[in-house]
Order: C-alpha cells, then structure tokens, then sequence
C-alpha cells in the first residue's frame, strides 16, 4: 500500500513539474521580449548620442542585457572584430543562427532579428532610429501577444499538468 | 643628391595589409595579388562605380585585371559595383556610418593608420548647409605613409644663424608632397636638431583637415615630436588664436592657408614673436604672389624662407628655397628627395 501511495506522489509531481516548466517557457519568452525592448532602447541611445560604431557598441550592451541577447552581441562582435570579410549583416545573421539554438527565441523573433540586422550601421542615425523603431514595435507587438499567451496558458499549464498525473494514478491503480 | 631612408619591410607590409582590411572581399583578393612593389609605392585605390578598378601609382594609373593583374588599357579589367562601394564603406567605417556622419559631411574619413578616404555620393542639403551623404558612388583611398626623413636636407636652410627657426611657406601643387615635408620639418623641429644647434621647439598644429597628424579616435597616427600639440579637425584661423592663448607655442604649423581671417590670425601670431610654418597650393613663388591672402603676406616679407615643390624628379622635389627678403633662390640645382616609400 505504501509503495503503491509513494509511485503515485512520484507521478503526480513528476507530470506535475512538466506542467509546471511548459508553464516557465511562456513566461521567460514574455520576460526576453520585455529585455529585447529594453536592450533596443538601448542600442538606439547609444548611436544617437554617442556614435559608437556597432562591434563596440554590440559589446557595451551585452554587458547589460539578458544572456540570451548578449550571446548573440558579443558572437556578433567577435565576427566583426576577427575582420574577416564578413559584412555586418552576415555576422549578424551568423552569430543569431547560433545563439538562439535551444532559447525561448520563436522563428517570428529570429526573422526580426535577422531582419534588423540588414539594416543596422548602414544609414545615418535617422535612418537608424527608423529601423530600431520598426523593431521595437514589433517586439512590443509580440510581448503584448505573449502576456496573453501567458495569461492564458501558465494556470493551463499548471493545472494539466497536475490532473494528467492524478488521471494515471486512477488508471493505473 | 639621394636621401636613402632604410626601409622596414614589415611596415610596409603593415600598411598594405591594414588597408586590405578595409576593403570588402572581392576587391581585398584583387589587391592581394598585386605585385609587392608597386603595393609598396601605391598612392592611391579609386573605386568608381561601374568603372574599372583602378590603383594610382607613381603618376601613372593603373588598371586592375579580373584576374588582378595591372594593365595601362581597361580591357578586361575588374568592374567596381555599387555593392562593392557600399561593402568596402561598411568597412572603413567599421560597420557603422552613422558614427561617421561628422566625417561625410566633410566628404572624407580619416582611418587607421592615417590614411584618407575620399568619398562621393548624392548629397542631401539644407539651409544649414549639407546634412549628410548618402547613394555613395565613389571612395578615393588615399595610403598615408608617413616618410621620415623628406626634410632632412633642407632643414639647414630654415634655420637662420641665431640659430632660430624662421617662418616657412611651402608651395605646392597637390601630390607633390607638400603635407609629407611639413610633417617631417615640424618633428624635426620640436625634437630638436642637435647638429644645427636647433633645441626642441614647442610647435602647435592646427590640423583642420586631420591630414598632418591623421588623428583616428583621437590618437594621432604620425609621429609630430614630442613637442607638439595638435588641434585637430579645427578652423585654422581660430585654432590658431586658441594655441597663441593656451598652449604658448614657439612655433605655428598649419596647412593650406589663403582666407582673410587666417592672415588676420598670422599677424596676431607674429605680433606674439612666434613662428609659423604652413603650405599654399601653387606651381611658383609668382603663383602664390598673385594671390590675394598669401601675396600680400609674402610681399610684406612674413615668409623668411618659401620652398617650392614639384613632381619633376619624383614626389617631393625641392625645386627651389627662396629667401623670403631678397627672393633668391638658395639652392644650386633641385633636390631630388627620393625616400623609399
């Protein structure tokens, strides 16, 4: 009887913290794209006021972003910096590809990315303000987005998760 | 008479090879493959759009074959696109142009290592003036070497028996060198030349077109002596006031001077007991004579001592040092002044 009570505890919580980490992946892609926003309004800042050119700027910032986004920035830089041949957009492309492998990065937020790399450093900073505010909107647009998903999935989640278990001890014993 | 400069082979190597960085791939390979020598004494990369690739060298120009060899005829030869002017930007102005805005509305960027970029394009204008540059249809790569050595045989001739230096004008028309002796002459001069019993002078630079000391990020790129300060990017007829009042130079350095308020700012220089030195563009003592600013200065006798350049025997040649009281030439024969570059 114990033992019958003890495998049934394991596979209520085990299925139980599976609910529980679908649960996280909605909220730590709302919390990215909060820190995206936060980083953008940062990038914009520093080539407006202060024209730092983009392989030191990219570095300046990693150190105050979110890890996920400052791999990508300082992969970017070190590209850049090896002076290789590449272009911007190429390292960009480059350093995104890699960085956001196994992330809450959806393919919507990877194709901005990219896209905000085509146009980074190649225009005067008006034209950069565009380009970073276009971003930034979508961002914002896709962080609305994933409150609601949010919202709406994390109790989904949580709650699955602990039932399914309860639903196989019932099955099973 | 031959000045020989040993030449070190690894700076050469380092100039050509900090440039190749700053061109985008495809032109970076054609330049890769084109003979050391002529790499070694290349003043110039043009890239024009949808014209050949082009390399200025020794006078003479030079076409780069899509297998990049040089030619004298454009047959065959590589094609600049509009990519590879936009790519080869991205470089020089690592990744950003919009840190480089300042630079573009001067149409032209200083780089690494001193060297010019020269660049045109569609110019957007305002009532301000010009706003920026963009639709950029040409990049002219100016290689700087700084050529240690070019002054040495003249310096006995700007120093007067007293053993003080006396305000120099150098005449020149463009290329010849003209910025290359001045740099020379002003870190002799704030070393000190110990045979012509000169000591070190404090030399003051008003670098309005960044081309003397090539300051890139703030550090100069040639060496001015250790007695020199520089105003970089500045307007040369306040730059100068700024120095006489705050650096108590001996010596002024300037380039290219010829508006009204330079020769304003001269004669306030002058009026403090300090020395000038500075470049006019101009063929002959009689060019410069006739005009307005730099003929009134030298017919009031400001210039103890003009030289005058020219490309006859070779970038650089002295053609004449004229005494700036009597207008006599005080050389021979020119002076060939052939420094290996």
């Amino acid at each position: 009887m114990l033992f019958k009570l003890i495998i049934s505890l394991i596979i209520i919580g085990c299925s139980w913290m599976i609910g529980m980490i679908y649960a996280n992946t909605y909220i730590e892609r709302s919390k990215l794209l909060a820190s995206m926003l936060s980083t953008m309004q940062m990038l914009e800042t520093e080539i407006v006021y202060s024209g730092t050119p983009l392989p030191e700027l990219l570095q300046k910032i990693a150190k105050k972003s979110r890890r996920e986004i400052a791999k990508i920035f300082l992969l970017t830089a070190e590209i850049l910096n090896r002076k290789e041949g590449y272009l911007f957009n190429e390292a960009w492309e480059q350093a995104v590809k890699t960085e956001t492998k196994n992330t809450s990065f959806t393919k919507e937020d990877i194709d901005l990315l990219i896209s905000l790399g085509k146009n980074l450093g190649i225009s005067d900073s008006k034209d950069q303000i565009k380009h970073i505010h276009l971003t930034m909107e979508e961002i914002k647009r896709s962080y609305e987005l994933s409150i609601i998903e949010q919202n709406k999935n994390v109790r989904l989640c949580r709650n699955f998760g602990f039932l399914i278990g309860i639903t196989i001890v019932i099955i099973f014993f | 008479m031959i000045i020989n400069v040993q030449n070190n082979n690894s700076f050469s190597k380092n100039i050509v090879s900090n440039l190749e960085i700053m061109l985008c791939p495809e032109i970076r390979e054609k330049i890769r493959m084109v003979p050391k020598d002529i790499k070694d004494s290349m003043e110039e990369i043009r890239l024009r759009i949808n014209q050949p690739l082009m390399l200025f060298v020794n006078n003479q120009d030079y076409f780069i074959s899509k297998t990049g060899g040089l030619s004298y005829d454009t047959k065959d030869s590589y094609i600049v696109g509009k990519k590879n002017i936009e790519n080869t930007l991205q470089f020089i102005t690592n990744y950003s142009i919009y840190s480089v805005e300042e630079e573009l509305r001067h149409g032209y960027i200083t780089v690494q290592g001193g060297h010019r970029v020269g660049i045109v394009g569609k110019v957007l204008y305002d009532s301000t003036g010009i706003k920026t540059m963009k639709e950029f249809t040409g990049l002219n790569i100016r290689i700087a070497r700084e050529k240690k050595g070019v002054a040495t045989n003249i310096l006995r001739y700007l120093i007067n028996n007293q053993g003080e230096f006396m305000n120099t004008l150098i005449i020149s028309p463009p290329q010849c060198g003209k910025t290359t002796l001045l740099r020379d002459i002003i870190r002799n001069i704030s070393h000190g030349i110990p045979y012509l019993n000169l000591k070190g002078l404090k030399v003051s630079v008003v670098d309005e077109r960044s081309e003397i000391a090539a300051c890139y990020q703030g550090v100069p790129q040639n060496d001015l002596g250790l007695r020199t300060d520089i105003l970089d990017a500045c307007p040369k007829a306040q730059g100068m006031m700024m120095l006489i009042r705050a650096m108590s130079p001996e010596v002024i350095a300037t380039d290219e001077i010829g508006r009204e308020d330079d020769s304003r700012a001269i004669h306030e220089a002058l009026l403090a007991g300090i020395k000038l030195i500075t470049t006019v563009h101009g063929k002959s003592l009689e060019d410069a004579l006739s005009k307005q600013v730099i003929g009134d200065l030298l017919k009031e006798g400001t210039f103890q001592r003009i030289i005058i350049l020219s490309n006859k025997k070779g970038v650089g040649t002295v053609e004449k040092i004229i005494d700036g009281i009597s207008f006599k030439n005080l050389l021979q024969s020119p002076i060939k002044n052939k420094v290996a570059g």
